[in-house]
């Protein structure tokens, strides 16, 4: 085989199989060219073999094969161009975001829950959180790779870019989803608890309801509870209004966060937050787990926790930044 | 001290374009194959290296600027181009551009 076929085969084992016999024809006719101009030029004369020192010289001209065959298919040679870039940038940084937090608190909650060391749990939570990032960050791209070469525009990903998306500066503005998704979650929060009451998952033998929250928590907790939560609506509806967020709204919001996390920590610390004649009834937890009541109240004391520092310093950040301009 | 790497990007930036531009206009005025017209491109001062003329010969071609047909008169079979009509019109309206560039910059020189 000579140093000729050699390279042709290896641009053609990078071509379309539709696209070889033609790209092979070109392609042999080029570098045949190409070292018989050199002959007629009288190039390299004392070299000992001559044919093939030009025929070297040529090959190395015409480079890396690779190259030529995504040349001649019009493939592009970059995983993810100009194009798509912003698009791609932002979705990675968004879900690493939302993601990431998520696991590193799910993993180590759940290997408590089993009893685990806690250097075990440290170790699987670094683990377990960088595996999932890598993973995201993999499979993020991967898409967008193919959208590249699908030749996706990117106005098809995400609306052109107007001035409308320039902030008056960061974060000040109230966004209309934002204050939509606070007031659904608090309306799904709501609904909820009075559902859970009204329409009971079990009842007793005689008749009797049995909701899964503690039903002497109606003297105080769960009222007070829907209080807050409808403070906090008329809060998130009158910032919507206003259109800015302010010291004012920072301090309310962590207000109304430490009442709710008070008002869900009192009967977890006392035991009585789920309705204990409810899981009797139904029979769980049973022997075949070691989850115990008592840990499904501190898992909802700990995601209202979450929920109520990541609303509070939510608002802090913005409050902040709304009260220098 | 102007940069040698400066000069050489900022003339790549100008050729590019020009290359197609030219072979259209060669392979209009008389069809040729890729090596004989890489000849022609330097013979002008247009420099272009083979492994980019070749796979541009063949994305015009795509684009139905150009046509082709297999040469067999001689020892190996050639590929020889040929500008189509719509090659033609092309070269026609980027000329008018390329004119109109040529002026502006003749303006500012004269004005500078």
């Amino acid at each position: 085989m000579s140093l000729t076929d050699r390279y042709v085969a290896a641009t053609l084992s990078r071509t379309p199989v539709k696209q070889r016999d033609e790209v092979e024809a070109d392609l042999r006719a080029a570098i045949a060219d190409a070292i018989d101009a050199r002959l007629d030029a009288g190039a390299l004369p004392d070299a000992p073999d001559r044919a093939s020192a030009l025929e070297t010289a040529v090959l190395n001209e015409m480079g890396d094969p690779d190259r030529l065959a995504a040349d001649y298919a019009d493939r592009p040679l970059m995983l993810i161009g100009p194009r798509l870039f912003l698009q791609w940038r932002r979705l990675t940084i968004l879900l690493l975001w939302i993601v990431l937090p998520i696991i590193a608190v799910l993993i180590p909650f759940g290997m408590w829950l089993g009893d685990e060391s806690l250097g075990a749990i440290i170790g699987s939570t670094v683990g377990g959180t960088l595996t999932v990032g890598v993973h995201l960050v993999f499979w993020v791209t991967l898409v967008f790779a193919i959208l590249e070469r699908a030749g996706t525009p990117a106005d098809e990903l995400s609306e052109p870019w107007t001035v409308e998306r320039l902030k008056e500066s960061p974060d000040v503005r109230v966004s209309g989803v934002e204050t939509a998704v606070a007031l659904a979650t608090l309306a799904i929060g709501a609904a909820l608890i009075v559902w859970q009451q009204l329409w009971p998952w079990a009842t007793t033998a005689d008749g009797e309801v049995l909701p899964v929250l503690n039903p002497d928590l109606w003297t105080f907790v769960l009222p007070a509870l829907l209080a807050v939560m409808a403070v906090e609506a008329v809060v998130v509806v009158a910032r919507q209004v206003r259109g800015r967020w302010t010291m004012g709204d920072w301090w309310l919001t962590l207000a109304l966060d430490v009442a709710a996390l008070i008002l869900v920590a009192v009967p977890v610390l006392q035991h009585d937050l789920l309705n204990r004649a409810l899981f009797e009834e139904i029979g769980w937890p049973d022997a075949a787990t070691t989850v115990t009541l008592e840990q499904v109240e501190w898992v909802v004391l700990i995601v209202v926790a979450v929920v109520s520092v990541a609303d509070a310093w939510g608002t802090w950040t913005r409050a902040r930044r709304g009260s220098r301009t | 001290m102007l940069d040698q790497e400066i000069i050489a990007q900022q003339r790549q930036e100008l050729r590019r374009g020009s290359t197609s531009l030219a072979c259209l206009a060669l392979l209009a005025a008389a069809p040729d194959y890729g090596y004989s017209l890489l000849a022609r491109l330097a013979g002008l001062g247009l420099e272009i290296e083979a492994n980019s003329l070749y796979p541009l010969l063949r994305r015009l071609e795509k684009q139905g600027l150009l046509t082709f047909e297999w040469d067999t008169s001689e020892a190996r079979p050639r590929k020889v181009y040929t500008t189509s009509a719509d090659g033609t019109a092309l070269v026609a309206v980027l000329r008018e551009d390329w004119d109109r560039i040529t002026t502006a910059l003749h303006q500012i020189g004269q004005h500078s």
